[in-house]
């Protein structure tokens, strides 16, 4: 439902930095209207390269940061999180796709941390059978900002990127430090001290609509950003319709509600930690 | 018509072909249905209990439906769950099934029934030996609008979501949900040619004015 009131009750939504459009593909001088948390914004890109969010006439917080813009629609009581890779001299920073999708915010993120799909849904890229097994793997929260952290996940790749010439075991680590957000670290397959780091920003149009905004901040000297965007938009494109065809659309945070295998390590925390956060929006309660 | 664990026509046992699953709904719950190579035909809920995916989605394989998402393999008949590709050498817990509901194929229809223990002896018998299949109807209305409309043509209620004209036709009332409704029929006797194309003709008019009439009021 179209509106411009807030009607959106979840307190830890509202107070909460949400991802609205990449800052290169709005308009200048012309303003865009975009949906969060069921209510309707107006976005303005200035020629000095600001924005503006606006709720009716009320200008509400705006920043910029990652090549996004974000806003709230309460009063966060902390900045957004950072991704310190984002700002190495020597990376590509790009939005690889803004792509609307009929699912809840929770269920793309649990998506994006999912090792035990890679071979049926990404088939002859990020997986392949009989290379199937998920080994044990680390999943912690940090002290120091409450971040959900997964370790050591291993996935035996036949094309992991662009970049790789074979198929080999890839190590990823993947961070949730927002309800909403997540980044994933995937060792470069020219440089294997280094990582490419992929991110994906969900913004909650509604609670079973979102739009994923995807970072790409990658090491490599030799692809196109046309390239770069076709083959995560190829990944993104194997992901979507299983998505759009999950029942219920909202995140059930009962972990008797969906059973899960030991590979589920990443979802299970996730969902325990929704539940701990009090994030209703998107979710089913526990 | 108020006994919601009853049997329905979901699916016209021809649709039901080896090798491909269908997706039918019933009471507002979503049925995917699927022949294994031996012939016998499986009507679960339309989910995977791991991760909620469509089942209807899903590669059948013959003897087991496979999860599109994280390849999940789940039997034929008790949908057990037995093989989880992401823990290959370990036994899936006997907890992980898909939900099955109770399933026969009479008159040339699946019929399914939501409720526990289902009894296949309670699929209404309609006294059939020799039918004809007419078209099956989508209507985007309640089963009571469309009910009402049918009367106007004719038909009276023979039974819970049976109804009868008295000329040999009999209709089977499929409740989607609370706005949708699919209206199966079949002409007792077996007739060909002009003559099954004539009746095929009449049957497809009469349901046609039945439908425009409920859409139309429920619109």
């Amino acid at each position: 439902m179209t509106s411009n009131v807030i009607r959106c009750t979840d307190r830890v939504a509202l107070d909460e930095w949400h991802v609205l459009a990449a800052v290169t593909e709005l308009p200048v001088g012309q303003p865009k209207t975009t949906r969060l948390l069921d209510t309707d914004l107006t976005i303005e890109r200035q020629l000095d390269d600001t924005v503006s969010v606006r709720l009716g006439a009320t200008a509400l917080p705006a920043r910029l940061k990652f090549g996004y813009v974000w806003t709230s629609l309460g009063s966060p009581d902390h900045e957004l999180f950072d991704i310190p890779e984002y700002a190495e001299a020597d990376r590509r920073n790009l939005n690889a796709a803004s792509v609307g999708l009929h699912v809840s915010a929770p269920r793309a993120v649990e998506n994006f941390l999912d090792l035990g799909h890679f071979a049926f849904v990404h088939t002859n890229y990020l997986g392949v059978e009989p290379y199937t097994e998920i080994k044990p793997y680390k999943v912690e929260i940090t002290e120091e900002r409450g971040e959900i952290i997964a370790t050591k996940c291993l996935a035996y790749q036949p094309m992991s990127s662009l970049v790789a010439t074979e198929g080999y075991e890839v190590e990823y680590l993947y961070r949730v430090p927002h309800p909403y957000c997540a980044i994933l670290y995937k060792a470069n397959a020219a440089d294997l001290d280094r990582q490419d780091v992929i991110a994906i920003f969900l913004q909650p149009a509604s609670e079973e609509r979102v739009v994923a905004h995807m970072l790409l901040s990658m090491l490599d000297e030799n692809s196109s950003d046309a390239e770069m965007r076709a083959f995560q938009q190829l990944i993104f494109s194997q992901d979507k319709p299983i998505l759009e065809n999950q029942v219920p659309k909202r995140l059930p945070l009962n972990l008797r509600s969906e059973l899960s295998a030991k590979a589920d390590a990443s979802s299970s925390t996730y969902r325990r930690w929704l539940a701990d956060h009090n994030v209703r929006y998107g979710t089913l309660p526990a | 018509m108020e006994n919601n664990k009853g049997w329905f026509p979901v699916a016209r046992v021809e649709e039901v072909v080896p090798r491909h699953v269908v997706q039918a709904q019933l009471m507002g719950q979503e049925v995917a249905i699927w022949r294994d190579d031996q012939g016998q035909v499986n009507a679960w809920e339309n989910r995977c209990p791991h991760r909620g995916v469509r089942l209807s989605i899903g590669i059948n394989d013959g003897k087991e439906l496979r999860c599109r998402y994280h390849g999940w393999h789940y039997a034929s008949g008790s949908g057990q769950c037995t093989f989880i590709p992401a823990h290959p050498s370990q036994k899936p817990a006997n907890v992980i099934k898909a939900k099955p509901y109770g399933v026969a194929e009479r008159y040339g229809f699946v019929w399914v029934n939501l409720g526990e223990d289902a009894d296949i002896a309670e699929v209404p018998a309609l006294g059939l030996n020799a039918f004809t299949t007419l078209r099956s109807i989508y209507v985007a209305a309640p089963v009571a609008a469309v009910a009402g409309h049918l009367a106007e043509q004719g038909f009276a209620p023979a039974g819970d979501f049976i109804l009868e004209n008295g000329s040999g036709t009999t209709l089977l009332i499929q409740p989607m949900d609370s706005g949708q409704t699919i209206v199966h029929g079949l002409a007792a006797g077996e007739v060909d040619g002009a003559e099954r194309l004539a009746l095929l003709r009449r049957h497809n008019t009469s349901l046609t004015e039945v439908r425009d009439a409920a859409e139309r009021a429920a619109a």
